[in-house]
């Protein structure tokens, strides 16, 4: 090639792509290397002579100088490859490969032309001071000035003047070949030094401990060098001092000897590896695919889980200084808890299915079976069951085959169905272990309704097809009133008061209208009264809250139907408003009852399976077999009251559990068992009972006590056996202090002080004590044969008995021999008309009416006397205002005023019909309404009433704001008005209606000695009810008015067939509002008549009041007119009730000053 | 003949087991016990099928099961007896007296003894033949339900306890378990080639346990959740009813009270199929000697809350199978 010289032409254009060389380049190489047939053809003409090279690479291991064959080939690829480096040359790969190839090999580590490959190759890699200490490590080129220059001349370019020197230092002292270009050269790097002095802020590491190879562990070195304690120490005072040049490498030259090997000389320098390995250090090796697992890429959501279960503090936090690397590792574990343990929600009733207190668990099966009554309940009912295994309506094969001690049921069934009914009364299981069954082999016509499809029942009764005919005729008698009436009042309004003109209206109509059905009544009613009887019994027994409620209205409903319409009615509206639910399906079944009425033994086919049908089932009888059972069975759940008296009361309930209704009657003896228990359990209490009554809220839905439908209320018996059974009893009452046993013999002290005192003769005081309150004889406030009522001061300075403020006075009827009557009714009335009370009377009238009643305090019941404690009025009664203003007008003037003011006369009015409607729907009856019985309360400031004893909450915090009138008359009590009215004494002859049959229209007959005050009916022997109030409010309503005792006559003679017309003797004046007083007397005096008026006189003195009886409602309408006159009228022309009111209270105030107290 | 039907005449209250008619003539003879005391017998093989017989008995009938033959049915009930009830005459002989009502009878068709367990804690082997109790086996639980292959009787009972008697030796257990779940058992049936059983509980899961004691046999074990369904923040677990094995591929059925009934593979582990929902939940299971027909009773409360006494809506589905179907498809 040599005599050609090459143009540099033929290359210039390429010159920026020609990597310059060490050693230079050939230039017809060059010029070779880019002619253009070379540039065109060069990939076909290289791959052979690669090939070739490679050939001869792979045979150079037998050569002497196996390196030479590297070097040919590098020498090829520079000149074929001018531009050096690249993927097509692979020139970096070749070095790569002849640099490791050799660099175990001893004889080449200073061989200068391995050393320059070396060089070359150091020169494309990325961390060239590795690779020196690589080389370093490894001895090669140690002896070679090449190494040091190189490696002093990388480290100086990079600034690190110190290990520069450092290294050159390194390289004269190993005398390093040529020693001296080396010299020279570092002679000249001094100057460079010099000219050009280190940043003083340089590294000055010492070139090599630190430099750690890549990747090698940390953990090997530090191991070594504890093991190499020496080492250490070596190492530790050179550090600082860097400039100098230190002890040789105390790594090579192992003071000890050559105990380390050469494996522990390197320190993991074994290899540099590649510059792809090291480029891509993590990556991972192309492997086989098989065996291999990939891995899933986590799901999203656990990724946030994972943050999540950061958040929340799991307790196993990890340590700050943990690496941070470790963190999403360690929340798997609760994430992975959390995802099995979803939270479960058991459809089964797992507390049925582990009931507390059971060993073991309940299968549904067992659940299934006690929801129906037919899981045993251990031994004893074992019979029970067995029982149950009646077999009803199915063929008996062998019906007469089984033995007469066989009383096991077998039901015969005539292909007609009608069948017989048998009472098992022995065991089943004692019978003969074959006993056929039956099959029939036709398919059933299955109806739901068919009984036979009910499991069996533990009752022993045997449901047959003539016994439920039987009692279909019980329950289809044609009902005794009609409810159309109660239909044709369209939807009554919840609220009276608004509705008041429409539904008088209404009255009127049904006042045409009701007569259809009342012919029908006479027949029914004999056949319905067992049975009628029974069922109350059971569905009083029965008490579920609410059911008891409601089947409480339908009984109300159902008495009332008897007695009268009216009173339906107005329950009615309260059901709507209270319960509207309850109020349509009494409707339902007006209809019903209609359609069974005209079809009497056709039986309903409906079952009724809720609530609310239940009613239905005691109307009509339908399915009656289940409800009665339910009911006999829930007799057990009857307890009313708090009382342990109760409880053993259930026991004997239980033990008539068994027995069905339709073969005996339970309910006598469920009767007779309860007087008999109470007689024999409960304890005389001489101890205090703070049990509360106030909260047993029911009031018609008890159990009748007296079932007689003609009743002297009076009689002892009859009181008796209602205090006896009543529920609560007596005795859980506050207030009631028993103490027969003792006798308290003062009542002739007390009448023996009462006369000195009137004779004005001193004498000692008279204390009597009772239940540690010492109370003192003031005077005689009534007299009385048995009933002397008398007026005691609270003697003793217990501030509790003094909790309304004022009054240490009280009023304590001592009445001989002692009856707890009064007190009963008494504490009736205060829990009736309770807040709290179930009652549908609205809550404002209930307080008010509550607070015209006198509030009873205790009882003491001793074996001579009773002690009753009421609150003491001292503003007198109306009588005594009567007289009062009849006084007055004869000392002011010549002729006396008899009566009081009209206004006022209707003010009081209004006060007394409200209370009475109140009382009246609780079911109470005064009995003894007169004017020396109902006191008044004017006087301002007199709280000694009702404000400690109503928690009705409104009222009352009006009432006490409000203690002076400050407007006209206000019929809603506002204004003070609250604090003006009546309160009603003497409650020793009331009735409590509830105790008695209230299905039935229950009379009283009275065997006292009648006089003007009492009732027509009374004084014509005749029975009442209502009546005797009506005639009491009248007589009460006459003397204020009139100023005289009532007088009362009929119409001279009353025709054929005609009811006797009552009215008053008076008349009215001239300027009263007449309307309102004549209609008002009408009523009260022809309470019976008016309430049937319009109705064809079929039976004149029918003695039977129907369906629109009591009044009460049309009271309410003459009350409301009166209330609607005084707001309007009250202060106007030349009639004040203010000013008359006012005139009274200074009447009234003047009096009790002149008593003294 | 579609794919499922309802059966006409179906008793009126809770179906409490449904059996079909083990011999090859009669196998389309289903027996059905009822909470409204009847037995009765249909025949499936027709359209909507037929009632053939019913028997009413006096007090509901907690289970059933036919005789070797497949000419009388065995019933237990609350009535705490057991009776044979000759299903051509319509005879009824009691043939076993137990303390309380009898949840499980069984026919052991190689002793032709009846197997009945009861929850007075007791298991009595009863003589058919000669009404006569052969043994009387007292349990520490109320027995719930039980099943047998060969010779293995297992009963499942109150508080999570299984035993496993070798039925000719009913003195001792051959082996006292614990069941696999948490809950009360509600049904085991056995593997139809007896290596194990299985059994399901009144949480939605249903185990497989293996009757060979050795530790690896016993470490396939295992337990799955079934018959839940997923509400926003938790599982709805109902209860799992019944099983049923198809006595040809092995693998069985569950019914649960979600009215849902699923195939599973018990081997492969994957449930096989759910049929679409039925109108209640599913009271008892039970497949044909064929593997032809599956018979699903449905109804009655759900899950026996309180309101116990709810009984609308009792009937049977007589469902045709495939012959793949409720086959293994590993």
């Amino acid at each position: 090639m040599g005599s050609e010289i090459v143009s540099f032409d033929m290359f210039e254009h390429q010159k920026e792509n020609i990597q310059p060389l060490h050693e230079g380049r050939s230039a017809a190489a060059l010029a070779k290397a880019f002619s253009v047939e070379a540039m065109n053809a060069s990939r076909d003409k290289q791959v052979p002579e690669r090939d070739d090279f490679e050939k001869r690479i792979e045979m150079a291991e037998d050569l002497d100088d196996p390196l030479e064959v590297w070097l040919e080939y590098l020498r090829w690829i520079h000149e074929t490859y001018p531009q050096g480096a690249s993927a097509e040359s692979g020139l970096i790969s070749l070095l790569e490969r002849c640099a490791t190839q050799f660099q175990n090999a001893s004889h080449y580590a200073n061989d200068p032309r391995y050393l320059r490959i070396w060089m070359e190759y150091i020169r494309y890699n990325d961390s060239p001071s590795e690779m020196f200490s690589f080389l370093m490590q490894r001895d090669i080129g140690l002896r070679l000035a090449t190494f040091y220059e190189e490696y002093a001349h990388y480290l100086e370019s990079i600034g690190r003047k110190h290990q520069a020197d450092d290294v050159f230092r390194m390289g004269i002292e190993n005398e390093a070949r040529p020693l001296d270009r080396l010299r020279r050269r570092y002679s000249e790097f001094l100057q460079r030094l010099e000219a050009n002095p280190p940043d003083p802020n340089e590294p000055r590491s010492p070139i090599m401990p630190l430099v750690r190879p890549a990747l090698a562990t940390l953990e090997l070195a530090s191991v070594e060098r504890d093991a190499n304690p020496q080492q250490q120490q070596s190492h530790q005072p050179i550090q600082p001092e860097t400039s100098r040049p230190r002890a040789k490498m105390s790594i090579f030259i192992d003071p000890d000897g050559g105990a380390s090997g050469p494996a522990d000389r390197l320190g993991g320098w074994e290899s540099i590896g590649t510059i792809a390995e090291r480029r891509k250090e993590n990556t991972i090796d192309a492997r086989p695919w098989e065996g291999e697992t990939m891995k899933m890429s986590q799901p999203p959501s656990s990724a946030t889980r994972a943050k999540l279960t950061i958040f929340r503090d799991t307790g196993t936090e990890l340590p700050s200084q943990q690496p941070q690397f470790k963190i999403p590792a360690l929340p798997q574990q609760p994430l992975q808890g959390q995802k099995v343990k979803r939270e479960e929600k058991f459809v089964a009733n797992m507390n049925a299915v582990y009931p507390q207190g059971e060993a073991e668990e309940m299968s549904f099966e067992e659940l299934r079976a006690k929801a129906r009554g037919l899981l045993r309940q251990k031994s004893a009912n074992k019979v029970q069951q067995s029982s149950a295994s009646v077999h009803r309506g199915v063929v008996s094969l062998a019906p007469s085959s089984t033995p007469g001690a066989d009383r096991s049921a077998i039901v015969e069934r005539t292909p007609l169905g009608s069948s017989r009914k048998i009472v098992l009364t022995s065991a089943f299981r004692e019978q003969s272990p074959l006993q056929p069954l039956a099959v029939q082999t036709q398919p059933l016509k299955d109806s739901p309704t068919n009984p036979r499809r009910r499991p069996a029942s533990p009752t022993m009764t045997v449901h047959t097809r003539a016994a439920t005919d039987e009692i279909y005729s019980m329950f289809n008698q044609p009902l005794k009133c009609d409810i159309d009436e109660v239909e044709n009042q369209g939807i009554p309004d919840s609220s009276d008061e608004d509705e008041e003109e429409e539904e008088d209206d209404d009255d009127d109509d049904d006042d045409d209208e009701e007569d259809d059905d009342i012919d029908g009544d006479g027949d029914g009613d004999g056949d319905n009264d067992d049975s009628d009887e029974d069922e109350h019994k059971d569905d009083n027994s029965d008490d579920d809250g609410r059911q008891r409620s409601q089947q409480g209205r339908v009984y109300e409903e159902d008495s009332q139907d008897e007695h009268d319409r009216d009173y339906v009615i107005e329950q009615q509206q309260d059901n709507i408003a209270n319960n509207k639910p309850s109020n349509g399906v009494y409707r339902e079944h007006s209809n019903d009852m209609d359609r069974s009425s005209t079809a009497s033994q056709n039986v309903p086919a409906t079952p009724h399976q809720d609530r609310a049908p239940l009613v239905s089932i005691e109307r009509y009888g339908i399915a009656m077999m289940t409800p009665i059972v339910e009911a006999t069975e829930s007799i057990a759940t009857i307890t009313r009251s708090t009382k342990s008296k109760h409880d053993r009361l259930l026991d004997n309930f239980d033990e008539n559990v068994e027995s069905s209704p339709f073969v005996e009657h339970p309910a006598p003896r469920q009767d007779d068992n309860t007087t008999n228990d109470i007689k024999q359990f409960s304890p005389i209490r001489n101890d205090v009972c703070l049990t509360d009554r106030t909260n047993m809220t029911e009031i018609w839905t008890r159990k009748p006590i007296i079932t007689d439908l003609l009743v002297n209320p009076m009689d002892e018996y009859i009181r008796n056996n209602i205090l006896e059974n009543v529920v609560p009893s007596l005795q859980s009452c506050r207030g009631y202090f028993h103490n027969t046993q003792l006798r308290l013999g003062r009542s002739e002290a007390l009448k023996r002080n009462v006369k000195n005192k009137r004779n004005n003769t001193s004498s000692e005081d008279v204390d009597i004590e009772l239940q540690g309150s010492v109370y003192r004889l003031r005077r005689e406030l009534g007299e009385g044969a048995f009933a002397p009522v008398y007026l005691f001061e609270i003697m003793d300075s217990d501030e509790s008995f003094l909790e309304d403020g004022k009054s240490r006075l009280r009023a304590i009827k001592m009445e001989h021999p002692s009856s707890a009557w009064e007190f009963y009714i008494m504490q009736e009335i205060e829990r009736r008309l309770s807040a709290d009370a179930d009652i549908s009377i609205p809550k404002d009238l209930r307080a008010r009416a509550l607070d015209s009643v006198i509030h009873v305090r205790e009882l003491h019941m001793f074996g001579d006397t009773s002690c009753l404690i009421l609150d003491y009025n001292d503003q007198g009664t109306i009588l005594d205002l009567v007289n009062l203003v009849k006084a007055d007008s004869i000392k002011s003037s010549s002729a006396p005023v008899l009566g009081l003011d009209e206004c006022v006369a209707m003010f009081f009015t209004i006060e007394l019909l409200r209370t009475i409607e109140a009382l009246h729907e609780t079911g109470i009856l005064h009995g003894d309404l007169k004017p020396d019985n109902c006191m008044v309360r004017i006087l301002a400031g007199n709280e000694s009433l009702s404000m400690t004893r109503l928690s009705l909450s409104d009222s009352a915090s009006k009432r006490q704001s409000n203690r002076t009138i400050l407007s006209p008359y206000k019929a809603s009590g506002e204004q003070g008005w609250l604090t003006k009215g009546i309160s009603l004494i003497d409650f020793g002859r009331a009735i409590d209606l509830t105790v008695y049959d209230h299905k039935r229209d229950v009379q009283f007959i009275a065997d006292w000695n009648t006089s003007a005050q009492d009732c027509a009916e009374m004084r014509e022997l005749r029975p009442w009810t209502y009546q005797v109030d009506y005639h009491g409010l009248a007589s009460i309503i006459h003397m204020m008015l009139f100023g005289k005792y009532i007088e009362i006559t009929t119409d001279s003679q009353p025709g054929y067939g005609r009811r006797k017309h009552y009215r008053i003797t008076q008349s009215f004046k001239r300027y009263w509002q007449q309307d309102i007083w004549r209609e008002l007397f009408e009523l009260l005096l022809n309470s019976v008549a008016e309430s049937q008026a319009g109705i064809p006189d079929v039976h004149v003195e029918s003695t039977t009041p129907v369906k629109t009886f009591p009044i009460t409602k049309r009271l309410r309408n003459c009350r409301e007119k009166m209330e609607e006159f005084l707001e309007t009228n009250g202060e106007r022309s030349g009639m004040s009730l203010r000013t008359s009111l006012q005139k009274l209270e200074n009447l009234v105030s003047a009096e009790r000053r002149k008593t003294g107290i | 003949m579609s794919m499922q039907f309802q059966l006409q005449n179906a008793p009126v209250d809770i179906i409490s087991s449904v059996r079909f008619n083990p011999s090859e003539r009669y196998s389309s003879f289903l027996l059905a016990s009822s909470w409204d005391t009847t037995l009765s017998l249909y025949d499936t093989s027709v359209e909507n099928g037929r009632l053939l017989t019913r028997v009413d008995c006096v007090a509901p009938l907690l289970d059933c099961c036919w005789d070797e033959l497949g000419r009388s049915a065995f019933i237990g009930g609350l009535e705490n007896r057991v009776r044979m009830v000759d299903l051509e005459s319509g005879r009824c002989n009691v043939v076993g007296d137990h303390d309380d009502a009898v949840k499980s009878v069984l026919f052991h068709r190689q002793s032709g003894l009846v197997v009945s367990g009861s929850w007075d804690r007791t298991v009595q082997l009863l003589d058919c033949r000669s009404s006569s109790r052969v043994y009387m086996s007292r349990q520490p639980h109320k027995v719930f339900s039980m099943d047998m292959t060969e010779n293995l009787l297992v009963v499942g009972m109150a508080g999570r306890a299984v035993h496993i008697y070798d039925i000719r030796h009913m003195a001792e257990p051959f082996q006292r378990r614990e069941s696999s779940l948490k809950h009360m058992t509600r049904a085991v049936r056995c593997i139809p080639t007896g290596e194990g059983y299985a059994s399901s509980s009144i949480e939605g899961r249903i185990a497989v346990d293996f009757f060979d004691a050795s530790p690896d046999v016993q470490a396939k074990k295992y337990a799955f959740k079934c018959h839940r369904a997923a509400e926003v923040d938790m599982d709805a677990v109902y209860s799992v009813n019944s099983l049923a094995f198809h006595p040809l591929h092995g693998t069985f059925v569950s019914g649960g009270s979600d009215s849902l009934v699923c195939f599973w593979d018990f081997k492969a582990r994957k449930r096989l199929r759910q049929y679409p929902r039925y109108p209640g939940p599913v009271q008892a299971l039970e497949i044909d000697s064929k593997g032809s027909a599956l018979a699903i009773s449905y109804g009655g409360d759900v899950e026996i809350g309180l309101e116990g006494n709810t009984s609308g809506n009792n009937g049977i589905v007589i469902r045709s199978l495939g012959p793949g179907e409720g086959k293994s498809k590993v």
